[in-house]
């Protein structure tokens, strides 16, 4: 199968007062249609990773592919669109558009693509919205929500251009036993039914271990690479 | 499209600080339009007031003529003439008038009163009893009449230069608006006029008026030319008033300072304003970079809002605009007649808004260019 991400010789390095490296020759290819988790302690990088991967941030050296296109070289609009189209990000920090409600919030990316909205579409979002148990809050503005809630609302929001890629930075990171149980089964639900690729930083140890691969970094490298 | 509709969404979510800002617009369009409608009805009416009934371009005689022949012709060619509105023919001189102990010096008018009509409005402005209606009536001033106690029916003496005496029975009293002109004008008809001064069938001038007082001179050209070689004098009352359209130009121009002034603090507010908005904004744009907005769609946001604000503003600042000057001119014309119109310029409100509406387009620039540097990542990273 072809690589969705594929990274060579991929290094950061932050230059304010003092340099600071905090991502070292990281050489990482994932398959399309697998389902991975990032695992590492806090500050080992993982946030810094996945937001390369995601075109938000720039490697200081090395270079990055998704779905076979060099990102290091677009222009800032063909990463806007790449972003927009293929790659369905869940935020560390969930980042809803707090003068928007659940259901706007989900329908935003479809919007920057489209400009307006279609009844497949509408319903596709109630759909979504349903799928991460939404329906009673969806009109809520995101304000108006728990932050459980505006975790699985930025959830639907990832999949609504249903994207080649998912990244996902701690999903269920505010979550209790049984909604994390019920997210985990909608991305692999995801991975199934549309053959989406998933990228996911966990510091749950049983949801890493349902994955189908666990990268683990310690400190700027890839420590251990394990296939389940 | 998604633009529109988050810039919308945004000015919606934070409604004090959008009502604040079309206020603030709205006062200065209506400041704006107050002082521009003001000067332009103050300077119309009183460019009517001084010219209203005067004569535009006016054909004297030859330098060394006292009377102008052959004059019925002159009259058909410079009717035909683009922008004359009137034309009319007048015989004019100096005369004597003695009521018992007193005199007066006055100017006698030979007037057609047909023709002098478009100039003078002599009908309308005779408020008691009616103009000459044959040779020996005679039409005089308020001021005239009140100072001597003249009254409609009453016999006037008059004495020519050449000692000739007529006497004359007044048939009414006008006001022109002007004392200097209701002491000294004594009207009577052409003929009339002919008789006394002994000047057969020639008159002394043709008055006219044209339709703008602004292109007077080039009115006076034409008539020049429509006259061919005809040896006659012409002037006109805007070579003949220069420090007149002098003032009135520069009063234009402190109009127009104030004018652009006013606009000029609104624009800086409202792009100040909006320059705070693109901070206050950081996060919720940074989340739609993360999402793929392209810069271009960012910058969108801000010029949208700008531009709603903008014509937020401009429509309420018109009616606040309309309203005051509406209100003002009710309030200083309530003891009488005022010369300012409250009449406005349709035109004028439209230009106002559009500028209000392209003004905050334009303080809308900067916000919108600001908005293009913003780095999603910064966002993403810190929460
Ligand atoms: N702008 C920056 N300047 C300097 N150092 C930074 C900057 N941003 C992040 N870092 C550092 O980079 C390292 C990696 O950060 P990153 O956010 O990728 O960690 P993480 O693995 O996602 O941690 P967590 O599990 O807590 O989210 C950290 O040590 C952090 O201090
Ligand atoms: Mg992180």
């Amino acid at each position: 199968m072809a690589d969705m991400i594929n990274m060579e010789k991929v290094s950061k390095i932050y230059s304010g007062a003092v340099e600071t490296q905090v991502l070292f020759d990281i050489d990482l290819k994932v398959e399309e249609g697998s389902f991975n988790s990032l695992v590492g302690q806090s500050g080992s990088g993982k946030s810094t990773l996945l937001n390369i991967i995601g075109t938000l941030d720039k490697a200081t050296k090395g270079t990055v592919e998704i779905a076979g296109q060099r990102t290091d070289t677009m222009t800032k609009d063909q990463l806007a669109s790449l972003r927009n189209q293929s790659i369905g990000f869940i935020f560390q920090f969930h980042h809803l558009l707090p003068e928007f409600t659940a259901r706007e919030n989900v329908l935003m990316p479809y919007l920057i693509q489209h400009g307006k909205t279609t009844p497949e579409i509408e319903n596709r979002v109630d759909e979504l919205l349903g799928l991460v148990g939404l329906e009673a809050v969806k009109n809520n503005l995101s304000t108006e929500m728990s932050g459980g809630q505006q975790q699985r609302a930025a959830i639907a929001r990832a999949l609504i251009n249903n994207p080649k890629l998912i990244l996902a930075d701690e999903p269920t990171g505010n979550l209790d036993t049984d909604t994390t149980d019920s997210v985990y089964r909608l991305l692999r639900q995801i991975n199934e039914e549309y053959g989406t690729t998933l990228l996911i930083v966990t510091h749950d140890r049983k949801i890493a271990e349902r994955t189908d691969r666990i990268i683990m970094v310690e400190d700027g490298r890839i420590e251990l690479d394990l296939i389940t | 499209m998604v633009s529109f509709r988050i810039a919308l969404r945004f000015l919606k979510s934070s409604k004090m600080q959008t009502l604040l800002i079309i206020m603030g617009l709205a006062v200065g369009i209506a400041v704006q339009i107050f002082v521009g409608q003001l000067l332009t009805n103050l300077q119309e009416g009183f460019l009517e007031e001084t010219t209203g009934n005067a004569s535009h371009v006016t054909v004297f005689p030859a330098e060394d003529e006292i009377v102008i022949d052959n004059w019925e012709s002159m009259v058909a060619s410079i009717q035909d003439i683009d922008g004359i509105t009137a034309v009319s023919p007048a015989v004019d001189s100096p005369a004597l008038i003695v009521i018992s102990d007193q005199s007066r010096s006055v100017q006698v008018r030979g007037l057609d009163m047909e023709l002098a009509d478009d100039i003078y409005e002599l009908s309308e402005n005779t408020y008691e009893g009616t103009v000459p209606t044959n040779d020996s009536q005679v039409l005089v001033g308020k001021e005239l009449a009140e100072g001597l106690g003249l009254s409609v029916g009453d016999d006037i003496g008059i004495i020519t230069p050449s000692q000739n005496t007529f006497t004359l029975w007044v048939s009414g009293i006008y006001d022109l608006g002007s004392a200097i002109v209701n002491e000294r004008w004594v009207i009577v008809n052409i003929a009339s006029a002919q008789t006394i001064y002994g000047l057969g069938d020639n008159i002394t001038s043709i008055e006219t008026q044209t339709t703008d007082i602004f292109t007077a001179d080039a009115t006076a050209e034409d008539v020049r030319s429509a006259l061919g070689a005809t040896p006659v004098k012409i002037n006109n009352w805007k070579d003949d008033n220069p420090d007149f359209f002098s003032a009135l130009a520069s009063q234009g121009a402190s109009s127009y300072m104030i004018q652009t002034f006013v606009l000029l603090s609104v624009v800086i507010g409202i792009a100040s304003i909006l320059s705070i908005t693109v901070v206050q904004k950081s996060r919720q744009i940074g989340i739609l970079k993360a999402m793929g907005i392209k810069d271009s769609q960012s910058s969108l946001i801000f010029l949208y809002q700008g531009l709603l604000l903008g014509i937020g503003g401009a429509i309420v600042g018109v009616a606040l605009g309309g309203v005051l000057f509406y209100g003002f001119i009710q309030a200083i014309s309530s003891g009488g007649d005022s010369i300012i119109s409250s009449s406005f310029d349709v035109s004028f409100l439209i230009m106002s808004g559009l500028i209000a509406v392209i003004a905050s387009a334009v303080a809308s620039l900067l916000p919108a260019i600001k908005s293009r540097k913003l780095d999603p990542i910064e966002v993403i990273r810190n929460g």
